[in-house]
């Protein structure tokens, strides 16, 4: 892959993949893939994702220009072995199995896959049934994450929801009846309005489903959802940070109780079974990511798709049709990127790394970069050592209990100062 | 020109009466303009001024007329239009021997135009009454000529009406200019004296001072001298208003002009001084002057420390141009380095706030505005007193005055009630009032109403409320009285136990308390939590008069992971931290700027 100009005019440098020194023990030539879905069959209320309500007809166009990104990237990813591969979205869960089925053998058949890889898919309780259930399982499909969110329906219905709590414990067990044994739900926590009680209940019921997996996100009232205008109308009050920080506290405690593992701030696991993928993103090792709006680190880049599913076809047609003509040309359909300087490089492996309970490993750090934490940021790991927020155990600097719900207070502080405007970037 | 060829005048009225409209018909209908690509209004120049609807700086022009075949030089000098700049008003009207009365036909006499037609009457001018906008639908020229014959008592044919905007009546307007208004009366043999009525900074130039020549001649071979300021100076060029400046050789008698000084900042040269030659000059100045008086003085701080010097650079410049602006060094622990301002009055404060940033784009915290108090200390030595926290300890205060002013107010009658109200609420007292529609007595007629009330109760969102509470309709003048004995107290603020100077106050000792805890739970509302519990007392010589709470923060945090968007996720950051960036450290806790201006919110 030659020179490439994006719309944008960030041009991906793709260097071979050795020269890219990531990671403190896993070997640098593995990679996450993601493929972003963007349909859903109603927006929720919350959701400040790139998805995207009553653009079902653009699905079939969108698969085909899917497997021909997949196809795009293969020459570059030769070197590396995928790990992970991940159907996020929007709602993954409405593709039909045919495309599936098409898009998992693309994978397979353009990428060199481990023999043990972790293939997730996000689901929504309403488009499963049986039958689709077994059909992804026999497609390797190894991993669910459900979006449950509340089992209140009225709760629910506050993050207009399109399904019941009933239906919630339906799909936990048809997904088991079909074959999954790792299964992830998703909830979230610090409703408006929601008092500490009635999130144990949604809490203490989900563990009733026994998941291998937990995430619990607080809520945030993100600019642009149907939510934000509610509540900057004043038809609904701001969530309250103080129950949240209870309820999250209950939570951690309850949690370990019951046997999970608290692994990255807002996720938990049974043990040996956090999530492989996710865990790329908080370590900064190299994932692709295809399909709209998707991300990606990749050759010591950050890049990203352009969001808008239509424009995303379009685009990768006009790549593919370049290429038919010259043989090489423009990755279209990257919006954007940038080249982190060292400086951010070093601050993502912080703020990423202080994400996950286990912190960051200062002597690994000091392999990566050639420098200690210490010496980069010291006065801000003093500092916030000093008022609880960060603490040390041994090579590991980890944030606190209390830290973990102020963790912004310290990353601010781990920010590099800004740096000159990439020329090429955005 | 012969001194009977020469008319000198100004045009009063009321903002938006049309003062602007009518100099550019007059202006078009003589000969004053060379180029004709004129902008509209040609006399209000700064963008600010047309953005506020008034104008700031006088300015002034020379116009050729022409009646019965006689060449007449009319020299219109603008005027400031409102009520901080009534001194500058004054010195305007002083250079002229007459001036146009302009009142719209819809809205009728209010309170500052009358405020400047009794000025007017005091300096003798003759008023020639322009009833304007005649061409409105809703328009009363023949109620408001009567509100001009019963309140000011002109005789009904006197009284003129006009269109600014379609020009009808321009001519006679001028016409009457030269038929009634007298020639100047100087002395073109006596010792120079020419009146300042206004100044400006020019880069090459320095200081042009706007001159009306009172006695006298100046013709620019001799070097003057100021009077009142004892500072001598070379004219390095003198002429007229066209209404660019153009060089003349001499400026005679009773004519209108600029004399460029060369001096360097127009505090050398106050308006209403007197101009003559250096040697063999007039011994004794034109009467009127008066000494710059700001009234009102808050501290300007720059947001950051490092653009320190750049608001003094700033200052300088703006003071080059503008000499009732007052400043010193000051600083304040929780603020840094910055400026204690003084200001004519609260417009004029706004006006240099938003020069300041607008035109020098520096980021500002301004404290709450504070009046001059005369404190007598039990020692019986004096001091002056316009900052918080040079107010003496209690026990060493055995009096404290401070500034009254007397208040003018024009509104409907129906809406007194509402203005006695607020007066009221302000400490103020009711004096007079009189209806300026002597014919009419329902509630729409015109009431003038006299008030007196302690200045430091009108700086703050007294106006908008005098608005607010009579449906935009009352206008309002006010003017310096004297001091008078006040109960007031030093509010202190501490922000986790620490003082913080710059969100003290003097207040009424009676609501001192009411006060404190107002002020403490805006503060409660306006500091975001930090790490830690912050409390927030309000405090009266050492007594605690208030307290709150501001709780620690809990939870910041970024839960979802956003599917490997980094980048998302660092801007989020990045904008948190830009945020914290603008807000003020005192001691550990940061403090955004409008905390500062709390103690404005304190009526809410
Ligand atoms: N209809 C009408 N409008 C006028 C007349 N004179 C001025 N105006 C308008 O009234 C507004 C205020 O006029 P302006 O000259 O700026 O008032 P100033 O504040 O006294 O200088 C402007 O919108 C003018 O266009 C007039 O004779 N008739
Ligand atoms: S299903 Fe998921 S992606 Fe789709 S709108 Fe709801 S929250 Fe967003």
């Amino acid at each position: 892959m030659v020179v490439q100009r994006t719309a944008a005019g960030w041009v991906p440098r793709l260097l071979p993949p050795h020269a890219a020194c990531y990671a403190d023990s896993v070997s640098a030539d593995s990679l996450s893939l993601y493929l972003h879905i963007p349909f859903c069959t109603s927006k929720c209320g919350y959701c400040d994702f790139n998805s995207y309500e009553g653009l079902g007809h653009l699905a079939p166009g969108y698969t085909e220009a899917l497997l021909h990104e997949v196809e795009l990237w293969a020459p570059a990813a030769r070197e590396f072995r995928v790990d992970t591969v991940f159907f996020g979205g929007g709602t993954p869960s409405l593709t039909n199995l045919d495309d599936m089925a098409a898009l998992t053998a693309a994978v397979r058949e353009h990428y060199d896959i481990a023999p043990n890889a972790e293939w997730s898919l996000e689901a929504n309780p309403t488009d499963l049934e049986g039958e689709h259930l077994s059909g992804l399982r026999a497609l390797g499909i190894n991993r669910l994450s459900i979006g449950v969110q509340s089992l209140h329906d009225d709760e629910l219905e506050l993050l207009e929801r399109a399904h019941s709590a009933e239906r919630v414990v339906e799909v936990v067990g048809e997904a088991r009846d079909a074959g999954f044994d790792n299964l992830n739900l998703d909830l979230i926590f610090g409703l408006i309005g929601q008092p500490l009680a009635r999130w144990q209940q949604t809490l203490e019921r989900t563990l009733e489903l026994r998941p291998e997996h937990l995430s619990c996100y607080a809520l945030s009232v993100e600019p642009g959802t149907a939510l934000h205008y509610r509540v900057a109308k004043g038809e609904l009050d701001e969530p309250d940070p103080d129950i949240a920080a209870d309820q999250y506290e209950w939570t951690r405690t309850r949690l370990s109780e019951a046997g999970y593992e608290h692994y990255e701030l807002s996720n938990w696991a049974r043990p040996g079974q956090r999530c492989r993928h996710n865990l790329t993103y908080w370590r900064a090792y190299p994932y692709l990511g295809l399909g709209a709006g998707a991300h990606s680190l990749f050759a010591g880049q950050r890049f990203a798709n352009v969001d808008a599913p239509n424009r995303y076809v379009e685009a990768i047609e006009e790549t593919r049709e370049e290429r038919r003509r010259t043989g090489s040309g423009t990755l279209r359909q990257i919006a954007g990127g940038e080249t982190p300087d060292e400086a951010t490089l070093q601050a993502d492996a912080m703020i990423l790394g202080l994400r996950l309970i286990d912190g960051v490993s200062t002597a690994g750090f000091e392999r990566r970069f050639g420098v200690a934490p210490d010496a980069v940021f010291g006065e801000a790991i003093e500092r916030h050592a000093g008022l609880g927020l960060l603490e040390r155990d041994g090579d590991r600097l980890r944030l606190s209990g209390r830290g973990l719900l102020l963790s912004n207070e310290v990353f601010i502080d781990l920010l590099p100062d800004p740096p000159e405007p990439d020329a090429a970037g955005r | 020109m012969e001194l009977n060829r020469i008319r000198n005048f100004s045009i009063i009225a009321h903002i938006d009466h049309g003062k602007s409209t009518l100099a550019d018909r007059m202006l078009e209908a003589t000969d004053a303009i060379d180029v004709r690509a004129m902008q509209n209004q040609l006399l209000d120049q700064m963008e600010l001024e047309r953005e506020k609807g008034i104008t700031i700086k006088a300015q002034a022009v020379r116009m050729g007329h022409t009646v019965d075949g006689q060449p007449y030089q009319l020299n219109l000098i603008d005027t400031p239009g409102h009520v901080d700049f009534s001194y500058e008003v004054s010195r305007a009207l002083a250079a002229c021997e007459g001036a146009i009365l302009v009142v719209d036909a819809a809205q009728g006499i209010q309170a500052q135009t009358l405020a400047n037609v009794y000025l007017a009457m005091e300096l003798d001018l003759t008023l020639i009454p322009v009833v304007n906008k005649i061409d409105l639908p809703v328009a009363e020229p023949e109620r408001v000529a009567q509100q001009l014959i019963d309140i000011i008592g002109f005789d009904p044919d006197q009284i003129l009406f006009a269109s600014a905007k379609s020009g009808d009546g321009v001519n006679e307007i001028l016409d009457a200019i030269v038929e009634h208004i007298p020639p100047p009366a100087g002395d073109p043999r006596a010792p120079l004296r020419a009146l300042v009525f206004d100044a400006k900074y020019d880069p090459y130039k320095g200081v042009l001072v706007y001159v009306r020549v009172v006695d006298g001649r100046i013709d620019g071979r001799r070097p003057l001298r100021l009077m009142q300021q004892q500072r001598r100076f070379e004219p390095l060029e003198l002429g007229t208003f066209r209404p660019q400046l153009s060089p003349l050789g001499a400026l005679e008698t009773g004519e209108v002009g600029y004399v460029a000084t060369g001096l360097k900042g127009v505090n050398e040269s106050r308006v209403g001084e007197t101009v003559t030659v250096d040697r063999a000059g007039a011994e004794e100045p034109l009467p009127g002057y008066r000494p710059a008086k700001p009234m009102v003085f808050a501290g300007v701080y720059p947001t950051d420390a490092e653009a320190y010097r750049r608001l003094r650079e700033a200052l300088e410049r703006l003071s080059l141009n503008d000499a009732a602006l007052q400043w010193q060094p000051e600083s304040s622990t929780a603020l840094g380095f910055g400026f204690r301002c003084g200001f004519l009055g609260l417009l004029h404060m706004e006006i240099i706030q938003e020069r300041l940033e607008r035109e020098f784009g520096l980021e500002l915290i301004t404290t709450a505005p504070s009046v001059e108090y005369e404190v007598t200390r039990t020692d019986g030595s004096e001091v002056l007193v316009d900052s918080p926290s040079e107010l003496p300890p209690p026990n060493e205060i055995s009096e404290i005055r401070e500034p009254w002013v007397s208040l003018s107010v024009t509104v409907p009658a129906r809406y007194l009630g509402a203005v006695m109200g607020l007066i009221e609420e302000r400490r103020g007292e009711y004096r007079k009032h009189e209806y300026l529609d002597h014919a009419a007595d329902d509630g729409d007629s015109r009431v003038l109403a006299e008030y007196a009330a302690p200045l430091s109760e009108i700086l703050v969102d007294f106006y908008d409320q005098l608005k607010a509470r009579t449906q935009g309709y009352a206008s309002l003048d006010y003017h310096f009285e004297d001091h008078r004995p006040a109960r007031v107290a030093r509010l202190d603020v501490l922000v986790n136990g620490d003082p913080v100077d710059a969100l003290s106050a003097i207040i009424p000792r009676e609501d001192a308390a009411a006060k404190g805890r107002q002020l403490t739970s805006a503060l409660r509302e306006l500091i975001p939590r930090q790490l830690f519990d912050v409390p927030i007392q309000a405090a009266i010589g050492g007594r605690i008069v208030a307290r709150e709470t501001v709780r620690a923060q809990r939870k910041n945090v970024l839960a979802k992971c956003y599917g490997g968007d980094v980048t998302r996720k660092r801007k989020l950051l990045e904008q948190q931290k830009a945020g914290k960036k603008r807000m003020k450290m005192v001691g550990q806790v940061q403090v955004p700027q409008e905390a500062f201006m709390a103690v404005l919110r304190l009526r809410d």
